[in-house]
């Protein structure tokens, strides 16, 4: 399978999934494919997961979804991004970024 | 908004399933259809495109039930499910579910008919009006800390106190009643005027002693227990001024007790104290023969009437020289105290015992469920296999055990029903007939709070075990291995389920697939079957 691709630690999908979304509403399928552009096909998601994530995030209210028309003319979920899921993006994002300084700084001593 | 939203699609989901199941099935089969497109372009023939895009997909049998958890329908249908499948497996192993029903029943029997005594003992109030209020008043003397009282110091006292607002006295006796037939023994009171009034219980007929009944001289009248209006009066409304003839002293009935007012012993008839003419009372002597009882005033505590009373009762010497006796002082008790005594203890010991029980029943009943569950791994590994995860395989069989414990639990209730009252004999004494022992909302809720507690507990522990399988030994062990060889077609941890078939030129007949389906326990749509022909080996 040539080089191994890293998986998504535990908990971060739901972040990245807001992210994808943050672009603009989409579909599950191109959820996933812009996770995968971002990413430049650096990371490992298997696509099936990417639904109870999406499911989940709706739960709580990041999100919303209805049913509407694809760009090629078929019937799909298109999920939006909800203000407080807005929110919640900014709040990952400045976890992540503190969380991966940290670790940074750590890896880098002695 | 979470929780509603939450809400919202739990009701849905459990409404129109369907719906759901549909809407998920779509969306991804939109899924599919996209990335097969893709892979098509990429250059892959259709139906390479279309076997990459089911393998990107992942396990989708574990998708589809983490999905539909999420989306809300997930727990009550697989309840349900659970619980059909537990009681297949109960129903299965006959021997399994008799031994440990009855083992739980046993345990969870003795430990509910226990606590329907503590309950009735320790955890109910008395069975009066503001029950924490009511003490119980002795004298004291240097043998004994209760003494009974002499009429003449009860009214003194009666007189004086101001922390205790009514303080009554009563002294069981019996009277031969006669003029009705046969003579018969009545067990009864003598009670002072105050006696019902101080319990809060009224007349159900009639009127309740007055003051002006309670003296020396007064009309003779007296109060019949409801049982004894029922039994021998016939209930009649017309009783009230009927007379009967006690000791050959003729009383006019003035009203009926209820039945539900118990204290201490039974009584049938009641006689007001004062109209007495026994030498104790007339000479209002020093004889000690009166039980005192009172109800401390709003707000007073315990040990300010005991203050108060060990004044009183020490001006009384002074004021009254001649009723001067060894009394060194008065001891009053809370009324529940009083009751209770030393059965508390004893209580906590049974409780203490039984719990014990208990505690050996579970265990076995744990040990067995460990048994079964190792004779099941294979049953759990193929359900991983299969797509089942660890807390799904957990929440499976924690089902079964719970189901286990609710029948143990139901039959060790009814169990308890049936031995509380004799268990009432191990008692070192009598229980006072004012504490009922019956069942009620707390027996009830202890009754499935420990088949419960306990069914969670020790069905967790063989769960946890059991769930965690090594799946390729497992599958391998036992049997003979459904898939000697690597098969071909297999992907992500489905193993194939059936045999490989090692068809030799000689034994054309051999079906082994056939034998080994007895093992496969599951739905069994959406299973392949393979067969792997190889003919070629000789």
């Amino acid at each position: 399978m040539g080089k191994q691709k890293p998986e998504l630690p535990q908990g971060t999908l739901d972040m990245l999934v807001l992210k994808a979304l943050s672009l603009g509403p989409m579909h599950g399928y191109g959820v996933g494919q812009r996770i995968g552009q971002l990413a430049e096909e650096m990371l490992k998601v298997e696509e099936g997961t990417l639904y109870p994530a999406l499911y989940r995030i709706e739960q709580r209210g990041w999100i919303k979804s209805e049913w509407g028309v694809s760009e090629n003319k078929r019937r799909a979920r298109f999920y939006k991004l909800t203000r407080t899921g807005r929110k919640q993006l900014e709040v990952e994002e400045a976890k992540w970024s503190h969380l991966s300084l940290a670790i940074g700084k750590v890896l880098r001593t002695a | 908004m979470g929780w509603l939203t939450k809400l919202g699609m739990r009701l849905r989901a459990l409404r129109h399933g369907d719906e759901v199941h549909r809407e998920i099935a779509e969306e991804w089969q939109f899924h599919i259809v996209l990335r097969t497109e893709e892979n098509i372009r990429r250059g892959m023939t259709p139906e390479e495109a279309r076997q990459s895009a089911e393998q990107h997909f992942g396990n989708s049998a574990h998708i589809k039930d983490v999905s539909w958890d999420v989306r809300g329908g997930g727990l009550v249908e697989t309840l349900w499910q659970d619980m059909r499948y537990g009681l297949r497996m109960l129903h299965k192993f006959p021997g399994f579910t008799v031994v440990a029903v009855l083992t739980l029943a046993l345990g969870i029997g003795a430990n509910t008919a226990i606590f329907s005594i503590v309950n009735a003992v320790l955890l109910r109030p008395l069975p009066y009006m503001q029950p924490n209020q009511l003490v119980d008043l002795n004298l004291k003397t240097e043998q004994s800390d209760q003494v009974f009282v002499p009429y003449p110091t009860f009214l003194y006292w009666q007189r004086e106190t101001h922390t205790v607002s009514a303080i009554g006295a009563w002294t069981p006796d019996t009277f031969n009643l006669t003029g009705t037939g046969m003579a018969t023994r009545l067990g009864g009171r003598r009670v002072s005027a105050n006696f019902f009034s101080l319990f809060g219980v009224r007349a159900i007929l009639g009127r309740n002693f007055s003051p002006e009944d309670d003296r020396l001289g007064a009309a003779a009248v007296l109060l019949v227990n409801e049982g004894f209006w029922r039994d021998r009066l016939g209930a009649s409304p017309s009783a009230i001024g009927k007379t009967l003839t006690l000791d050959g002293g003729h009383y006019t009935i003035i009203g009926v007790i209820p039945s539900t007012f118990q204290f201490w012993s039974a009584a049938e008839i009641y006689v007001p104290i004062g109209q007495s003419e026994n030498p104790s009372f007339d000479n209002r002597g020093p004889s000690r023969v009166l039980q005192i009882i009172g109800r401390l005033a709003p707000g007073v505590t315990l040990a300010q009437a005991r203050a108060e009373m060990n004044l009183i009762d020490r001006n009384r010497v002074v004021a009254h020289p001649e009723s001067a006796d060894t009394a060194t002082g008065v001891t009053i008790h809370s009324l529940r105290q009083d009751v209770i005594g030393d059965l508390e203890p004893t209580l906590l010991l049974l409780l203490g015992a039984v719990g014990f029980v208990l505690l050996i029943a579970c265990t076995n009943v744990a040990s067995l469920l460990l048994a079964r569950s190792t004779a099941r791994t294979r049953e759990f590994a193929i359900r991983t296999a299969l797509g089942a995860g660890r807390n799904r395989v957990i929440r499976q069989l924690l089902t079964e055990s719970l189901l286990l414990f609710a029948i143990g639990g139901t039959f060790g209730t009814a169990l308890a029903e049936l031995v509380t009252h004799p268990a009432l004999t191990l008692l070192p004494t009598a229980l006072p007939q004012m504490l009922r022992v019956s069942p009620d909302s707390h027996v009830l809720v202890f009754a499935v709070a420990i088949s419960g507690l306990t069914g969670v507990l020790f069905g967790l522990i063989p769960a946890m075990r059991t769930s965690l399988p090594k799946l390729q030994e497992t599958l391998k062990k036992g049997g003979g291995s459904p898939c000697d060889t690597e098969c071909p077609g297999r992907r992500g941890n489905l193993p194939c389920v059936g045999a490989s078939n090692r068809r030799g030129p000689n034994d054309a007949q051999h079906e082994p697939s056939v034998e080994r389906e007895s093992w496969v326990r599951f739905a069994q749509s959406h299973v392949f079957h393979s067969r792997i022909s190889t003919a070629e080996q000789t």
